[in-house]
Protein backbone atom coordinates (compact mmCIF):
# COMPACT_ATOMS: atom_id res chain seq x y z
CA UNK A 1 0.00 0.00 0.00
CA UNK A 2 1.64 3.16 -1.16
CA UNK A 3 1.69 6.05 1.29
CA UNK A 4 1.04 9.40 -0.29
CA UNK A 5 1.10 11.64 2.78
CA UNK A 6 3.09 11.15 5.97
CA UNK A 7 2.74 13.43 8.96
CA UNK A 8 4.76 12.87 12.13
CA UNK A 9 4.48 14.90 15.29
CA UNK A 10 3.09 18.02 13.60
CA UNK A 11 3.03 21.04 15.87
CA UNK A 12 1.84 24.57 15.22
CA UNK A 13 1.02 27.37 17.54
CA UNK A 14 -0.21 30.91 17.04
CA UNK A 15 1.29 32.97 19.83
CA UNK A 16 0.11 31.33 23.02
CA UNK A 17 -2.57 29.20 21.34
CA UNK A 18 -1.54 25.68 20.43
CA UNK A 19 -3.48 24.83 17.27
CA UNK A 20 -1.84 21.51 16.46
CA UNK A 21 -0.31 19.52 19.28
CA UNK A 22 1.49 16.52 17.85
CA UNK A 23 -0.58 15.18 14.97
CA UNK A 24 0.62 12.09 13.13
CA UNK A 25 -1.17 10.35 10.31
CA UNK A 26 -0.65 8.70 6.97
CA UNK A 27 -2.77 8.83 3.85
CA UNK A 28 -2.72 5.94 1.41
CA UNK A 29 -2.74 6.25 -2.34
CA UNK A 30 -6.21 6.35 -3.81
CA UNK A 31 -8.09 6.71 -0.55
CA UNK A 32 -10.53 9.37 0.49
CA UNK A 33 -9.53 10.48 3.97
CA UNK A 34 -11.88 12.62 6.02
CA UNK A 35 -10.73 14.96 8.76
CA UNK A 36 -13.52 15.85 11.15
CA UNK A 37 -13.58 17.79 14.36
CA UNK A 38 -15.10 20.79 16.08
CA UNK A 39 -14.13 24.37 15.30
CA UNK A 40 -10.67 25.16 16.53
CA UNK A 41 -9.64 21.50 16.61
CA UNK A 42 -6.70 22.17 14.32
CA UNK A 43 -8.05 20.50 11.17
CA UNK A 44 -7.65 23.47 8.84
CA UNK A 45 -4.21 24.31 10.25
CA UNK A 46 -3.10 20.73 9.71
CA UNK A 47 -4.31 20.70 6.13
CA UNK A 48 -2.71 24.11 5.50
CA UNK A 49 0.62 22.64 6.63
CA UNK A 50 0.10 19.80 4.15
CA UNK A 51 -0.62 22.30 1.37
CA UNK A 52 2.39 24.42 2.21
CA UNK A 53 0.35 27.47 3.20
CA UNK A 54 1.69 27.32 6.75
CA UNK A 55 5.06 26.37 8.16
CA UNK A 56 4.84 23.94 11.08
CA UNK A 57 6.76 24.70 14.24
CA UNK A 58 7.85 21.10 14.64
CA UNK A 59 7.29 17.71 13.08
CA UNK A 60 7.70 16.26 9.63
CA UNK A 61 5.36 16.50 6.69
CA UNK A 62 5.83 14.66 3.43
CA UNK A 63 3.30 14.90 0.60
CA UNK A 64 4.18 12.79 -2.44
CA UNK A 65 7.60 12.53 -0.87
CA UNK A 66 8.07 16.31 -0.89
CA UNK A 67 8.34 18.76 1.99
CA UNK A 68 5.57 21.33 1.42
CA UNK A 69 7.56 24.05 3.16
CA UNK A 70 10.80 23.55 1.28
CA UNK A 71 9.68 22.01 -2.00
CA UNK A 72 6.40 23.84 -2.34
CA UNK A 73 6.87 24.99 -5.91
CA UNK A 74 7.30 21.43 -7.16
CA UNK A 75 4.51 20.10 -4.94
CA UNK A 76 1.98 22.68 -6.11
CA UNK A 77 2.28 21.31 -9.63
CA UNK A 78 0.97 17.98 -8.38
CA UNK A 79 -1.72 18.91 -5.87
CA UNK A 80 -5.06 20.69 -6.11
CA UNK A 81 -6.49 22.76 -3.29
CA UNK A 82 -10.00 24.00 -2.66
CA UNK A 83 -9.98 26.41 0.29
CA UNK A 84 -12.89 26.97 2.62
CA UNK A 85 -12.84 30.72 2.07
CA UNK A 86 -11.73 31.84 -1.33
CA UNK A 87 -12.53 34.38 -3.95
CA UNK A 88 -11.73 35.49 -7.44
CA UNK A 89 -11.83 39.03 -8.87
CA UNK A 90 -15.48 40.07 -9.13
CA UNK A 91 -15.53 40.68 -12.87
CA UNK A 92 -13.59 37.59 -13.84
CA UNK A 93 -15.68 35.22 -15.94
CA UNK A 94 -15.96 31.52 -15.15
CA UNK A 95 -14.32 30.38 -18.35
CA UNK A 96 -11.54 32.95 -17.97
CA UNK A 97 -10.70 31.67 -14.50
CA UNK A 98 -10.42 28.12 -15.76
CA UNK A 99 -8.52 29.09 -18.88
CA UNK A 100 -6.06 31.19 -16.88
CA UNK A 101 -5.48 28.29 -14.49
CA UNK A 102 -4.45 25.98 -17.27
CA UNK A 103 -1.45 28.21 -17.93
CA UNK A 104 -0.19 27.49 -14.40
CA UNK A 105 0.35 23.76 -14.81
CA UNK A 106 2.71 21.64 -16.85
CA UNK A 107 0.06 19.14 -17.91
CA UNK A 108 -3.33 20.76 -17.49
CA UNK A 109 -6.71 19.15 -18.06
CA UNK A 110 -9.10 20.37 -20.71
CA UNK A 111 -10.91 23.23 -18.98
CA UNK A 112 -13.95 22.90 -21.24
CA UNK A 113 -14.44 19.36 -20.01
CA UNK A 114 -14.15 20.47 -16.37
CA UNK A 115 -16.68 23.23 -17.10
CA UNK A 116 -19.14 20.60 -18.28
CA UNK A 117 -18.38 17.98 -15.64
CA UNK A 118 -19.02 20.38 -12.81
CA UNK A 119 -22.22 21.77 -14.28
CA UNK A 120 -20.76 25.21 -14.97
CA UNK A 121 -21.38 25.28 -18.73
CA UNK A 122 -24.55 27.42 -18.40
CA UNK A 123 -22.53 29.92 -16.37
CA UNK A 124 -19.57 29.97 -18.69
CA UNK A 125 -19.68 33.73 -19.30
CA UNK A 126 -20.95 34.74 -15.89
CA UNK A 127 -18.79 36.98 -13.73
CA UNK A 128 -17.64 35.59 -10.40
CA UNK A 129 -19.69 38.15 -8.50
CA UNK A 130 -22.84 36.89 -10.19
CA UNK A 131 -22.42 33.27 -9.15
CA UNK A 132 -24.39 31.64 -6.35
CA UNK A 133 -22.59 30.09 -3.39
CA UNK A 134 -22.98 26.61 -4.77
CA UNK A 135 -21.72 27.64 -8.20
CA UNK A 136 -18.67 29.29 -6.67
CA UNK A 137 -18.00 26.13 -4.68
CA UNK A 138 -18.10 24.03 -7.84
CA UNK A 139 -15.84 26.49 -9.66
CA UNK A 140 -13.23 26.32 -6.92
CA UNK A 141 -13.27 22.53 -6.98
CA UNK A 142 -12.97 22.55 -10.76
CA UNK A 143 -10.04 24.98 -10.45
CA UNK A 144 -8.40 22.60 -7.98
CA UNK A 145 -8.58 19.87 -10.61
CA UNK A 146 -7.13 21.84 -13.54
CA UNK A 147 -3.60 20.59 -12.96
CA UNK A 148 -4.60 16.92 -12.94
CA UNK A 149 -3.48 16.65 -9.32
CA UNK A 150 -2.35 13.45 -7.65
CA UNK A 151 -3.62 14.68 -4.30
CA UNK A 152 -6.68 16.88 -3.87
CA UNK A 153 -7.38 18.83 -0.68
CA UNK A 154 -11.01 19.84 -0.14
CA UNK A 155 -12.14 21.99 2.77
CA UNK A 156 -15.88 22.01 3.49
CA UNK A 157 -16.75 21.19 -0.08
CA UNK A 158 -20.52 21.01 0.27
CA UNK A 159 -21.23 23.95 2.55
CA UNK A 160 -24.10 25.96 1.15
CA UNK A 161 -25.26 23.23 -1.20
CA UNK A 162 -28.75 21.79 -1.13
CA UNK A 163 -29.02 18.04 -0.45
CA UNK A 164 -29.35 17.18 -4.11
CA UNK A 165 -26.29 19.22 -5.09
CA UNK A 166 -24.44 17.70 -2.14
CA UNK A 167 -25.05 14.18 -3.35
CA UNK A 168 -24.06 15.14 -6.88
CA UNK A 169 -20.80 16.59 -5.53
CA UNK A 170 -20.07 13.39 -3.60
CA UNK A 171 -20.46 11.44 -6.81
CA UNK A 172 -18.03 13.76 -8.56
CA UNK A 173 -15.51 13.33 -5.74
CA UNK A 174 -15.77 9.56 -6.11
CA UNK A 175 -15.10 10.12 -9.80
CA UNK A 176 -12.00 12.15 -8.96
CA UNK A 177 -10.72 9.25 -6.89
CA UNK A 178 -11.65 6.76 -9.61
CA UNK A 179 -9.43 8.76 -11.95
CA UNK A 180 -6.50 7.99 -9.70
CA UNK A 181 -6.25 10.89 -7.26
CA UNK A 182 -6.03 10.71 -3.48
CA UNK A 183 -8.48 12.95 -1.67
CA UNK A 184 -8.15 14.58 1.74
CA UNK A 185 -11.29 16.33 2.83
CA UNK A 186 -12.13 18.40 5.85
CA UNK A 187 -15.77 18.39 6.81
CA UNK A 188 -18.13 18.96 9.66
CA UNK A 189 -20.97 17.04 8.00
CA UNK A 190 -20.90 13.64 9.64
CA UNK A 191 -23.04 12.13 6.92
CA UNK A 192 -20.50 13.28 4.37
CA UNK A 193 -17.64 11.66 6.26
CA UNK A 194 -19.59 8.47 6.76
CA UNK A 195 -20.74 8.15 3.16
CA UNK A 196 -17.75 9.42 1.25
CA UNK A 197 -14.64 8.58 3.22
CA UNK A 198 -12.66 5.36 3.35
CA UNK A 199 -11.12 6.41 6.62
CA UNK A 200 -11.88 9.20 9.02
CA UNK A 201 -9.51 11.04 11.35
CA UNK A 202 -11.25 12.59 14.33
CA UNK A 203 -9.29 15.62 15.47
CA UNK A 204 -9.91 17.42 18.72
CA UNK A 205 -7.84 20.02 20.55
CA UNK A 206 -4.95 19.68 18.15
CA UNK A 207 -4.66 15.90 18.36
CA UNK A 208 -5.86 12.92 16.39
CA UNK A 209 -8.27 11.19 18.70
CA UNK A 210 -9.10 8.32 16.37
CA UNK A 211 -8.26 7.25 12.82
CA UNK A 212 -10.16 4.37 11.24
CA UNK A 213 -12.90 3.47 8.82
CA UNK A 214 -16.29 4.96 9.70
CA UNK A 215 -17.64 1.45 10.31
CA UNK A 216 -14.87 0.55 12.72
CA UNK A 217 -15.26 3.82 14.61
CA UNK A 218 -18.94 3.14 15.11
CA UNK A 219 -18.36 -0.48 16.07
CA UNK A 220 -15.83 0.72 18.62
CA UNK A 221 -18.63 2.31 20.57
CA UNK A 222 -19.85 0.15 23.35
CA UNK A 223 -23.38 1.35 22.83
CA UNK A 224 -24.07 0.67 19.18
CA UNK A 225 -27.82 0.78 19.15
CA UNK A 226 -30.67 2.83 20.41
CA UNK A 227 -34.33 1.97 20.93
CA UNK A 228 -37.13 4.43 21.44
CA UNK A 229 -40.68 3.65 22.44
CA UNK A 230 -43.71 5.12 24.15
CA UNK A 231 -45.02 2.99 27.01
CA UNK A 232 -48.82 2.86 27.03
CA UNK A 233 -49.09 1.76 30.65
CA UNK A 234 -47.14 2.12 33.87
CA UNK A 235 -43.49 1.39 33.27
CA UNK A 236 -40.45 1.12 35.51
CA UNK A 237 -37.15 1.91 33.71
CA UNK A 238 -35.15 -0.11 36.22
CA UNK A 239 -36.77 -3.25 34.90
CA UNK A 240 -34.79 -2.74 31.70
CA UNK A 241 -31.57 -1.46 33.23
CA UNK A 242 -30.80 -4.91 34.59
CA UNK A 243 -31.14 -6.63 31.21
CA UNK A 244 -27.92 -7.84 29.60
CA UNK A 245 -26.59 -5.57 26.87
CA UNK A 246 -28.47 -2.52 28.10
CA UNK A 247 -26.11 0.37 28.69
CA UNK A 248 -28.58 3.06 29.81
CA UNK A 249 -32.24 3.89 29.97
CA UNK A 250 -33.37 7.51 29.77
CA UNK A 251 -36.64 9.37 29.45
CA UNK A 252 -37.08 11.86 26.63
CA UNK A 253 -40.46 13.48 27.27
CA UNK A 254 -42.96 10.67 27.08
CA UNK A 255 -40.50 8.46 25.22
CA UNK A 256 -38.19 5.92 26.77
CA UNK A 257 -34.74 5.70 25.18
CA UNK A 258 -32.74 2.53 25.63
CA UNK A 259 -29.07 2.54 24.59
CA UNK A 260 -27.02 -0.62 24.42
CA UNK A 261 -25.50 -3.39 22.39
CA UNK A 262 -26.01 -6.92 21.29
CA UNK A 263 -29.50 -8.20 20.35
CA UNK A 264 -31.05 -5.17 22.02
CA UNK A 265 -34.43 -5.29 20.30
CA UNK A 266 -34.98 -8.91 21.21
CA UNK A 267 -33.85 -8.40 24.80
CA UNK A 268 -36.06 -5.36 25.39
CA UNK A 269 -39.07 -6.83 23.60
CA UNK A 270 -38.82 -9.96 25.72
CA UNK A 271 -38.54 -7.94 28.94
CA UNK A 272 -41.52 -5.78 28.01
CA UNK A 273 -43.63 -8.81 27.05
CA UNK A 274 -42.74 -10.52 30.33
CA UNK A 275 -44.08 -7.54 32.26
CA UNK A 276 -47.05 -7.19 29.88
CA UNK A 277 -46.24 -3.53 29.12
CA UNK A 278 -47.91 -2.37 25.89
CA UNK A 279 -45.81 0.07 23.86
CA UNK A 280 -46.24 2.14 20.75
CA UNK A 281 -43.90 3.83 18.23
CA UNK A 282 -41.07 1.40 18.76
CA UNK A 283 -38.05 2.44 16.72
CA UNK A 284 -34.46 1.31 16.51
CA UNK A 285 -31.51 3.46 15.49
CA UNK A 286 -28.01 2.46 14.60
CA UNK A 287 -25.32 4.53 16.22
CA UNK A 288 -23.79 6.91 13.73
CA UNK A 289 -20.42 8.47 13.30
CA UNK A 290 -21.80 11.44 15.17
CA UNK A 291 -22.33 9.20 18.21
CA UNK A 292 -18.79 7.92 17.89
CA UNK A 293 -17.58 11.48 17.72
CA UNK A 294 -19.56 12.43 20.78
CA UNK A 295 -18.20 9.47 22.70
CA UNK A 296 -14.61 10.10 21.69
CA UNK A 297 -14.47 13.83 22.21
CA UNK A 298 -17.11 14.32 24.85
CA UNK A 299 -18.93 16.99 22.95
CA UNK A 300 -21.20 17.50 19.97
CA UNK A 301 -19.68 18.47 16.64
CA UNK A 302 -21.76 21.59 16.23
CA UNK A 303 -20.73 24.16 18.81
CA UNK B 1 6.51 32.87 -18.44
CA UNK B 2 3.39 31.81 -20.24
CA UNK B 3 1.46 32.09 -16.97
CA UNK B 4 2.74 35.64 -16.40
CA UNK B 5 1.54 36.94 -19.75
CA UNK B 6 -1.78 35.19 -19.49
CA UNK B 7 -2.17 36.70 -16.04
CA UNK B 8 -1.28 40.14 -17.39
CA UNK B 9 -3.86 39.87 -20.19
CA UNK B 10 -6.46 38.78 -17.64
CA UNK B 11 -5.63 41.70 -15.35
CA UNK B 12 -5.86 44.04 -18.34
CA UNK B 13 -9.33 42.72 -19.14
CA UNK B 14 -10.37 43.22 -15.53
CA UNK B 15 -9.01 46.76 -15.53
CA UNK B 16 -10.98 47.69 -18.63
CA UNK B 17 -14.13 46.29 -17.01
CA UNK B 18 -14.05 49.07 -14.40
CA UNK B 19 -15.27 52.06 -16.44
CA UNK B 20 -14.89 54.54 -13.59
CA UNK B 21 -11.21 53.79 -13.20
CA UNK B 22 -10.60 54.06 -16.91
CA UNK B 23 -12.49 57.35 -17.09
CA UNK B 24 -10.62 58.87 -14.18
CA UNK B 25 -7.22 58.02 -15.59
CA UNK B 26 -7.92 59.02 -19.16
CA UNK B 27 -10.49 61.77 -18.95
CA UNK B 28 -9.42 63.80 -15.90
CA UNK B 29 -6.22 65.23 -17.47
CA UNK B 30 -8.04 65.85 -20.76
CA UNK B 31 -10.74 67.81 -18.98
CA UNK B 32 -8.13 69.88 -17.18
CA UNK B 33 -6.37 70.49 -20.48
CA UNK B 34 -9.58 71.68 -22.03
CA UNK B 35 -10.46 73.92 -19.09
CA UNK B 36 -7.06 75.55 -18.81
CA UNK B 37 -5.74 75.17 -22.31
CA UNK B 38 -7.86 77.89 -23.79
CA UNK B 39 -6.47 80.38 -21.27
CA UNK B 40 -2.83 79.51 -21.71
CA UNK B 41 -2.87 78.97 -25.46
CA UNK B 42 0.69 78.52 -26.60
CA UNK B 43 1.92 78.27 -23.07
CA UNK B 44 0.31 74.85 -22.94
CA UNK B 45 3.75 73.30 -22.59
CA UNK B 46 3.77 74.68 -19.09
CA UNK B 47 0.69 72.67 -18.24
CA UNK B 48 1.26 69.38 -20.00
CA UNK B 49 4.32 68.12 -18.08
CA UNK B 50 2.28 68.50 -14.90
CA UNK B 51 -0.65 66.66 -16.46
CA UNK B 52 1.61 63.81 -17.48
CA UNK B 53 2.70 63.54 -13.87
CA UNK B 54 -0.98 63.68 -12.89
CA UNK B 55 -1.74 60.58 -14.98
CA UNK B 56 1.10 58.70 -13.31
CA UNK B 57 0.01 59.71 -9.83
CA UNK B 58 -3.60 58.76 -10.58
CA UNK B 59 -2.62 55.30 -11.69
CA UNK B 60 -0.23 54.66 -8.83
CA UNK B 61 -2.26 56.03 -5.95
CA UNK B 62 -5.94 55.81 -6.80
CA UNK B 63 -6.01 52.41 -8.49
CA UNK B 64 -3.12 50.23 -7.45
CA UNK B 65 -3.47 50.29 -3.65
CA UNK B 66 -7.19 49.49 -3.62
CA UNK B 67 -6.96 46.63 -6.09
CA UNK B 68 -3.99 45.00 -4.37
CA UNK B 69 -5.50 45.36 -0.93
CA UNK B 70 -8.82 43.97 -2.19
CA UNK B 71 -7.09 40.95 -3.67
CA UNK B 72 -5.45 40.32 -0.33
CA UNK B 73 -8.54 40.95 1.76
CA UNK B 74 -10.81 38.68 -0.25
CA UNK B 75 -8.37 35.78 -0.24
CA UNK B 76 -7.58 35.99 -3.95
CA UNK B 77 -3.83 36.13 -3.27
CA UNK B 78 -4.05 33.33 -0.73
CA UNK B 79 -5.77 31.01 -3.19
CA UNK B 80 -3.02 31.74 -5.71
CA UNK B 81 -0.49 30.66 -3.10
CA UNK B 82 -1.87 27.12 -3.46
CA UNK B 83 -1.09 27.10 -7.19
CA UNK B 84 2.29 26.94 -8.90
CA UNK B 85 2.06 30.69 -9.56
CA UNK B 86 3.34 32.75 -6.61
CA UNK B 87 1.15 35.71 -5.53
CA UNK B 88 4.03 38.05 -6.34
CA UNK B 89 3.42 37.31 -10.01
CA UNK B 90 0.06 39.04 -9.73
CA UNK B 91 1.89 42.14 -8.53
CA UNK B 92 4.10 42.01 -11.58
CA UNK B 93 1.09 41.59 -13.87
CA UNK B 94 -0.67 44.53 -12.23
CA UNK B 95 2.42 46.69 -12.60
CA UNK B 96 2.47 46.01 -16.33
CA UNK B 97 -1.23 46.84 -16.60
CA UNK B 98 -0.84 50.15 -14.79
CA UNK B 99 2.21 51.08 -16.82
CA UNK B 100 0.17 50.44 -19.95
CA UNK B 101 -2.80 52.38 -18.57
CA UNK B 102 -0.52 55.31 -17.73
CA UNK B 103 1.05 55.21 -21.16
CA UNK B 104 -2.34 55.24 -22.87
CA UNK B 105 -3.46 58.16 -20.73
CA UNK B 106 -0.32 60.13 -21.49
CA UNK B 107 -0.51 59.32 -25.19
CA UNK B 108 -4.10 60.59 -25.36
CA UNK B 109 -3.08 63.72 -23.51
CA UNK B 110 -0.16 64.42 -25.82
CA UNK B 111 -2.22 63.81 -28.94
CA UNK B 112 -4.99 66.11 -27.73
CA UNK B 113 -2.54 68.81 -26.71
CA UNK B 114 -0.63 68.60 -29.98
CA UNK B 115 -3.74 68.63 -32.14
CA UNK B 116 -5.81 71.23 -30.29
CA UNK B 117 -3.28 73.43 -28.58
CA UNK B 118 -0.19 73.23 -30.66
CA UNK B 119 1.92 71.52 -28.07
CA UNK B 120 5.56 71.20 -28.93
CA UNK B 121 7.06 67.89 -27.96
CA UNK B 122 9.79 67.97 -25.29
CA UNK B 123 13.06 69.37 -26.46
CA UNK B 124 15.06 66.83 -24.49
CA UNK B 125 13.16 63.76 -25.58
CA UNK B 126 15.45 61.18 -24.01
CA UNK B 127 15.39 63.03 -20.71
CA UNK B 128 11.60 63.17 -20.84
CA UNK B 129 11.45 59.45 -21.51
CA UNK B 130 13.77 58.64 -18.61
CA UNK B 131 11.89 60.81 -16.15
CA UNK B 132 8.60 59.39 -17.35
CA UNK B 133 9.66 55.78 -16.78
CA UNK B 134 11.22 56.58 -13.42
CA UNK B 135 8.12 58.54 -12.42
CA UNK B 136 5.74 55.76 -13.48
CA UNK B 137 7.69 53.21 -11.45
CA UNK B 138 7.98 55.55 -8.49
CA UNK B 139 4.23 56.21 -8.34
CA UNK B 140 3.49 52.48 -8.58
CA UNK B 141 6.06 51.76 -5.89
CA UNK B 142 4.37 54.35 -3.69
CA UNK B 143 1.01 52.70 -4.29
CA UNK B 144 2.57 49.36 -3.44
CA UNK B 145 3.76 50.66 -0.06
CA UNK B 146 0.29 52.00 0.67
CA UNK B 147 -1.22 48.59 -0.13
CA UNK B 148 1.45 46.87 1.94
CA UNK B 149 0.79 48.95 5.04
CA UNK B 150 -2.97 49.39 4.88
CA UNK B 151 -4.88 46.86 7.01
CA UNK B 152 -7.73 46.54 4.52
CA UNK B 153 -8.95 47.65 1.12
CA UNK B 154 -11.05 50.55 2.31
CA UNK B 155 -8.10 52.03 4.22
CA UNK B 156 -5.80 51.44 1.27
CA UNK B 157 -8.09 53.44 -0.99
CA UNK B 158 -8.47 56.16 1.62
CA UNK B 159 -4.74 56.52 2.26
CA UNK B 160 -4.10 56.51 -1.47
CA UNK B 161 -6.49 59.41 -2.02
CA UNK B 162 -5.29 61.30 1.04
CA UNK B 163 -1.76 61.20 -0.33
CA UNK B 164 -2.88 61.82 -3.91
CA UNK B 165 -4.96 64.99 -3.62
CA UNK B 166 -2.64 67.35 -1.74
CA UNK B 167 0.30 66.01 -3.70
CA UNK B 168 -1.09 66.69 -7.16
CA UNK B 169 -1.84 70.29 -6.19
CA UNK B 170 1.30 71.06 -4.23
CA UNK B 171 3.64 69.49 -6.79
CA UNK B 172 2.23 71.49 -9.67
CA UNK B 173 0.55 68.64 -11.47
CA UNK B 174 -2.81 70.43 -11.60
CA UNK B 175 -1.90 74.09 -11.15
CA UNK B 176 1.44 75.19 -12.65
CA UNK B 177 4.15 75.53 -10.03
CA UNK B 178 4.64 79.17 -10.82
CA UNK B 179 1.09 79.85 -9.77
CA UNK B 180 1.68 78.41 -6.32
CA UNK B 181 2.83 80.36 -3.30
CA UNK B 182 6.53 79.91 -2.61
CA UNK B 183 6.01 77.97 0.60
CA UNK B 184 3.66 75.53 -1.10
CA UNK B 185 6.05 75.11 -3.97
CA UNK B 186 8.81 74.19 -1.57
CA UNK B 187 6.66 71.51 0.08
CA UNK B 188 5.75 70.20 -3.34
CA UNK B 189 9.40 69.85 -4.27
CA UNK B 190 10.05 67.28 -1.55
CA UNK B 191 6.91 65.23 -2.06
CA UNK B 192 7.31 62.09 -4.21
CA UNK B 193 5.59 63.61 -7.25
CA UNK B 194 7.78 66.72 -7.09
CA UNK B 195 10.81 65.32 -8.95
CA UNK B 196 8.49 63.93 -11.63
CA UNK B 197 7.06 67.36 -12.36
CA UNK B 198 10.37 69.23 -12.20
CA UNK B 199 12.08 66.58 -14.30
CA UNK B 200 9.39 66.68 -16.98
CA UNK B 201 9.32 70.49 -16.91
CA UNK B 202 13.06 70.64 -17.54
CA UNK B 203 12.86 68.08 -20.31
CA UNK B 204 10.08 70.01 -22.05
CA UNK B 205 11.71 73.38 -21.83
CA UNK B 206 15.01 72.02 -23.00
CA UNK B 207 16.84 72.58 -19.76
CA UNK B 208 17.95 69.00 -20.15
CA UNK B 209 18.05 66.13 -17.73
CA UNK B 210 17.35 66.96 -14.11
CA UNK B 211 19.76 64.44 -12.64
CA UNK B 212 18.77 65.17 -9.06
CA UNK B 213 15.17 64.41 -9.88
CA UNK B 214 16.06 61.20 -11.68
CA UNK B 215 18.22 59.94 -8.84
CA UNK B 216 15.55 60.86 -6.30
CA UNK B 217 12.98 58.83 -8.24
CA UNK B 218 15.33 55.87 -8.62
CA UNK B 219 15.99 55.83 -4.89
CA UNK B 220 12.26 56.04 -4.24
CA UNK B 221 11.60 53.03 -6.45
CA UNK B 222 14.36 50.99 -4.81
CA UNK B 223 13.43 51.79 -1.23
CA UNK B 224 9.68 51.40 -1.73
CA UNK B 225 10.09 48.07 -3.50
CA UNK B 226 12.36 46.60 -0.87
CA UNK B 227 10.35 47.89 2.08
CA UNK B 228 7.05 47.02 0.44
CA UNK B 229 8.14 43.47 -0.34
CA UNK B 230 9.20 42.94 3.25
CA UNK B 231 6.13 44.49 4.80
CA UNK B 232 3.44 43.28 2.42
CA UNK B 233 1.11 40.85 4.12
CA UNK B 234 -0.22 38.23 1.77
CA UNK B 235 -3.33 37.52 3.78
Amino acid sequence: METVIEVTGLQKRYGATVAVDGISLTVRAGEILGIVGPNGAGKTTTVECLEGLRRPDAGEVRVLGLDPARQGAELRQRIGVQLQQAALPDRLKVWEALDLSTSFYRNPADWRRLLEEWGLEPKRDAAFADLSGGQRQRLFIALALVGRPEVVFLDELTTGLDPQARRATWELVRQVRANGATVVLVTHFMEEAEVLCDRVAIVDRGRVVALDTPGALVRGLRAGQRLRFRPLGPFDPDSLRTQSGVERVDRDGDLVVVTGDGPLLATVAAALAERAVPVADLRTEEASLEDAFLALTGRALRD
Amino acid sequence: MHAFWKLTVTELKLFVREPLAVFFILAFPLILLWLNGSQFGNEVDQLVPGYVALVLATVGLTQLPGVLATYRERGILRRLATTPVPPATVLGAQLVVYLIAGAVGVALLLVAATVFYDLALPRATAAAGLVYVAGALAMCALGFIVAALAPNARTANAIGFVVYFPMIFLCGAVIPRDALAASMRRIGEVLPLGPVVTGLDDAWSGAGLDLTALVALAVMVAVASVVGARVFRWE
